[in-house]
């Protein structure tokens, strides 16, 4: 019989409880959804680590001969050593397989890793997901992105441009790397575009013969790597791995020696790598995205779960005592209350961990495949779905617990008196205090005879005093709007942090069109007399970069960037602070980007020690000011300063340019001809990409606002149609007193405007702790994104908010419009 | 005698499959100054009548004219005018707004028809001065019950609708609120119709009204009624 009650109370506030079911729902699919996902990534990236043997230490140098290796492999401790030699050069992509049937010539910069012929490396393998492995001196293997943007196929043809001339190449295969899952050329330059930077896989024989070429055509003059090449054995990277339990730092010491401190450029551990760590932020994003996000659901739907259970335990004190004087023992009506609540929770975590199941698998799939992650690892982790059926049934059986024991609690003969509904005991003991002695105040009768009086006018004190009279139901109001708003805010915070820092990073301080980087320091002068040579340049500009390692002189910490000298009026590079300023570098001073410092613990006026790589030539500076740059990192000294200190005058190593409309590729193409330039990149082509990024942000941000939009409507909708069911004797009596209708619907809007406001002004500090906390999720010296909201995003979210609150209560609204006065004004409350 | 309420034919069914004839096609009237009491047996139709004459509902057929008004030709906007200036409710559960003072409650129907002037005079009346200031919750049942007559009567309507009154009420009590309403009928001129099951209470009546089954089954005037306070129940 109680069942039967059970299911005919879900039936008369159904939508109340789908509302609610759908909260749970929401909640529970997020977390299974974020948290397998996590789960099967990282599973999925330690899979393919590990299948593909990646090496733990990835030692630079300038040279590493085969004897250099094999004492480093019997260094106790290192399990696998492995020398490779990566070469840059340019490539020339021949639309068509052959190069006779070619019908479009791109040319680009390569990446070129040797690996043996015939069989794969002992680390860092590769996996090929097309065509074949090299089995010759001239075939490569073209990495997947690269590829797939150039059209590039098993069979093409291609060119390597040689000091000794073009060199051509077949494509083996296209191959997919853990190293290039996300491609990056270094760490400050994280978004090279496939339109011109590649990675290729090529045999140690296939360079040998380039660099043997080279060198008979260029004798000493050929390039160091040229001439490592040439060697047949020797590369300039080391690999290793290490045994279980080794000390990697006691190993990397040994390394060092073995190899000569001042051979070693850098020794970056697997999970420091570029791409490694850029990856890391996207996982730490899901796995934040299980943990904060869920709870907001879970929260909200215990509060409605309350508010219903409660008003539905008020309505049936009378069935209550009447169930106890037939003799329905109290544990049985306490089960009675909780089977609602625990009714909800079985459903919304059912359908919730299905639809998270569901999700994750999809989102793993869809973000593996983005990727090419090769090995892919889908599981069912049972204990996530046990976890998550925990919480669903958890938060509203919590909610429901007080409720249910207050309907057992009760007795019967107080049960069945009518339940007169009291105001809020903080307002009757504040008007206790200060009525009394407010009435003892005589006054004048005003016009209307009386003498008391209230300035505040009718419909707000209505509306106050509603909001005041169930201050659980009212915070608990509140607390999903704050929640709502949370959602929106760090969702749109995210963009506009992104599109702050594309902002300052590039419209704000980029204004060159190509950059152009040369093989090794070129006079200034004649660079820039040959760029204004080419048709199409309007403005040239000269910096030098060089490879540095930046010291905090306090702390002893050290970073590997890059130093840029710049004139101190750049127009086509200029820098800028996180707040905007422009900053021209001053002689002797540094400007260092806000990622380095955050990484050394630096900030302004605090010294540093600048050391040029290889040469190790150092100087220490005091820091002038720090530069905001959302992409990579560098150090930026007065041009005139690299040129006293590092012995740099009147070279540069670096052209920037300026284009006319339209002649970008022209210019592009007659660079790459340049025998001095070694890569240029297109600034335009670059921006694109990034705007792809927030192409995929922009589906992240609709589907955050929809969460928000379903998690405000659920709290109001239940709210708003909870309190006009509670008082529709009271508007019944209002109607019959004459109380327009569009008044009542005025007060009930008033009353969940003021609620909606108080959430408001609650959820703002806390929506800004959320966006602070992800935006220090993806932080790092990689990639740093300005905590930045615009104010038209906060006016938007606002009012986005406030329309759902308008919207969420229109079928309460409803109600009190087709409410039966004759049948309201009997009812008992 | 000029007649306030007059009902031609009206009556009232409920449902879409299964109709439930709450009042029968019914014809009557009300003239002004007099008690009138309705008198029946539960589902009589005594509160449906009662609804009917104060707008709280519509006539399925039929009509109803109170002061001259043809209800059923009203606005919903034009029907809230009605309720404010025309009559005034009292409920058997009092029906005060709980979160409103005894004096903010009558205030409420007073700044609705713009009659701020005798709130005072009319918690006064009902002898409900010094707790003024007090909730609802804090009132006893009587107390309410004139609170919710101070609040009906501030507007000064013609005609006041009483559905049990005194249903809530002790003996004692409940004659102190039939006082009132006599004397308003005594010395104010309304008209004061009451919904009661209780038989004792048509002695007062000027005339009464017996329903049973949803129709009118007697209408009988009484030319010298009881005061209230000699009835006993």
């Amino acid at each position: 019989m109680l069942i039967r009650k059970l299911w005919r109370d879900f039936k008369g506030q159904k939508w109340q409880i789908v509302a609610v079911v759908i909260v749970v729902l929401l909640g529970i699919s997020l977390f299974d959804a974020s948290y397998l996902a996590y789960q099967n990534l990282q599973r999925s990236y330690s899979a393919t680590e590990q299948r593909t043997h990646m090496a733990d230490m990835t030692v630079q140098v300038t040279s590493i001969s085969p004897e250099q290796t094999a004492a480093v492999r019997d260094i106790p401790g290192v399990a696998t050593a492995i020398s490779q030699l990566v070469q840059p050069f340019p490539v020339i992509v021949l639309h068509g397989r052959t190069e006779e049937k070619a019908t479009a010539r791109i040319e680009a910069q390569g990446r070129f890793i040797s690996i043996p012929l015939h069989e794969q490396p002992k680390l860092n393998q590769v996996v090929v997901i097309s065509g074949h492995y090299p089995t010759s001196d001239n075939e490569v293997l073209v990495e997947r992105h690269f590829a797939e943007y150039q059209h590039l196929e098993p069979g093409n043809t291609f060119l390597i441009e040689t000091p000794a001339g073009s060199r051509v190449f077949q494509v083996a295969g296209i191959a997919v790397s853990p190293d290039y899952l996300w491609v990056a050329r270094n760490r400050q330059d994280i978004f090279p575009s496939p339109a011109d930077f590649g990675v290729f896989f090529i045999p140690r024989q296939g360079l040998t013969s380039i660099g043997r070429a080279a060198i008979h055509v260029q004798g000493h003059r050929a390039s160091m790597q040229l001439q490592l090449a040439a060697t047949g054995t020797d590369g300039n990277t080391l690999l290793y791995s290490l045994t279980p339990g080794a000390n990697s730092a006691q190993v990397l010491s040994r390394v060092k020696s073995v190899l000569g401190a001042q051979n070693v450029l850098s020794a970056t551990p697997r999970k420091d790598e570029v791409g490694a760590q850029l990856l890391q932020m996207d996982l730490n994003g899901f796995q934040e995205m299980a943990g904060a996000f869920p709870l907001f659901f879970l929260i909200v739907a215990a509060f409605i779960v309350a508010a219903l259970m409660n008003r539905m335990v008020n309505r049936e004190r009378p069935l209550i005592g009447t169930m106890m004087a037939l003799g329905v023992r109290r544990r049985t009506i306490l089960g009675h209350y909780l089977s609602m609540a625990l009714t909800i929770g079985v459903v919304g975590s059912t359908v919730g961990t299905v639809a998270g199941l569901a999700m994750g698998n999809f989102m793993t799939t869809e973000y593996a495949n983005e990727l090419h992650i090769p090995f892919v690892s889908v599981e069912v982790n049972f204990a996530v779905l046990l976890a998550g059926v925990a919480m669903g049934l958890l938060a509203p059986l919590l909610a429901g617990l007080l409720p249910a024991i207050r309907a057992s609690q009760l007795q019967p003969a107080e049960a069945m008196r009518p339940f007169v509904s009291q105001p809020t005991l903080p307002l009757q003991k504040l008007r206790n205090i200060w009525q009394p002695q407010w009435n003892k105040i005589p006054r004048q009768p005003n016009q209307h005879g009386n003498r008391r009086r209230n300035w505040v006018p009718f419909w707000l004190r209505l509306t106050l005093r509603d909001v005041a009279r169930r201050p659980g139901r009212t915070a608990a109001t509140a607390i999903g709007i704050m929640a709502a708003l949370a959602l929106v805010v760090t969702t749109a915070g995210l963009k506009d942090s992104m599109t702050r820092g594309i902002n300052l990073s590039f419209t704000q301080s980029v204004h060159y069109d190509l950059r152009a980087d040369f093989y090794s320091p070129q006079s200034a002068p004649s660079a820039v007399d040959e760029a204004h040579g080419i048709p199409g340049v309007t403005n040239v500009e000269t910096i030098t970069t060089l490879p540095v390692e930046v010291a905090n002189l306090a702390t002893g910490k050290t970073y590997d960037t890059s130093l840029q000298g710049l004139p101190p009026e750049s127009p086509l590079l200029q820098l800028r602070s996180s707040g905007g300023t422009l900053l021209a570098p001053e002689p002797g001073k540094a400007i260092v980007s806000s990622s380095i410092a955050t990484k050394l613990g630096l900030k302004v006026g605090d010294k540093i020690r600048v050391k040029v790589l290889p040469s190790g030539r150092s100087i220490i500076l005091p820091i002038q000011a720090l530069d905001f740059s959302v992409i990579g990192n560098s150090v930026t000294l007065a041009s005139a300063s690299v040129a006293t200190d590092f012995h740099m005058t009147g070279k540069a190593t670096t052209l920037l340019l300026k284009v006319s409309p339209g002649k970008t590729v022209a210019v592009r193409v007659a660079l790459e001809k340049l025998p001095t330039v070694v890569q240029v990149q297109d600034e335009q082509a670059f921006r694109s990409q990034v705007q792809q990024l927030m192409g995929l942000m922009n589906v992240l941000l609709a589907m955050m606002l929809m969460f928000a939009v379903i998690l405000a409507a659920a709290i109001l909708f239940n709210t708003a149609t909870l309190n006009v069911l509670e008082r529709q004797r009271e508007f019944a009596t209002m109607r019959a007193l004459g109380y327009p209708l569009g008044g009542i619907v005025g007060l009930v809007t008033a009353s969940n405007g003021i609620i909606g406001v108080i959430g408001l002004i609650l959820g703002f500090p806390v929506a800004l702790l959320v966006l602070r906390q992800f935006l220090n999720l993806y932080t790092s010296d990689l990639f740093t994104m300005p905590f930045w909201l615009y104010p038209e995003t906060i006016a938007i979210s606002i009012i986005g908010v406030l329309l759902v609150l308008f919207l969420a209560q229109w079928p309460a609204l409803g109600a009190v419009r087709r409410m039966n006065l004759a049948e309201a004004s009997k009812m008992r409350e | 005698m000029t007649t306030l309420v007059r009902l031609e034919g009206a009556s009232k069914t409920y449902g879409n499959g299964v109709k439930t004839v709450a009042l029968a096609p019914t014809t009557l009237e009300i003239p002004l100054g007099e008690l009138v009491v309705i008198l029946g047996p539960s589902g009589s139709g005594k509160s449906t009548l009662l609804n009917l004459m104060g707008a709280l509902d519509m006539p399925t057929d039929g009509e109803v004219i109170v002061d001259g008004v043809h209800l059923q030709a009203l606005s919903s906007r034009e029907l809230s005018t009605f309720r404010r200036d025309k009559v005034g409710f009292i409920f058997q559960f009092y029906n005060l707004i709980p979160t409103l003072t005894a004096w903010e409650n009558v205030e409420l129907s007073a700044a609705l028809s713009r009659r701020q002037e005798g709130i005072e005079a009319v918690l006064n009346l009902v002898d409900l001065r010094d707790v003024a200031h007090h909730f609802p919750a804090q009132l006893s049942g009587g107390q309410q019950q004139r609170v919710s007559i101070a609040r009906a009567l501030v507007k000064n309507p013609p005609l006041l609708l009483c559905d049990e009154p005194t249903g809530a009420l002790d003996f004692e009590t409940g004659k102190v609120v039939l006082g009132i309403l006599e004397s308003l009928v005594h010395n104010e001129g309304k008209t004061v119709v009451i919904v009661t099951h209780n038989n004792a209470l048509a002695a007062m009546a000027n005339r009464i009204i017996h329903l049973k089954d949803g129709q009118v089954v007697g209408n009988e005037e009484q030319s010298h009624p009881a005061s209230a306070a000699s009835l006993s129940w």
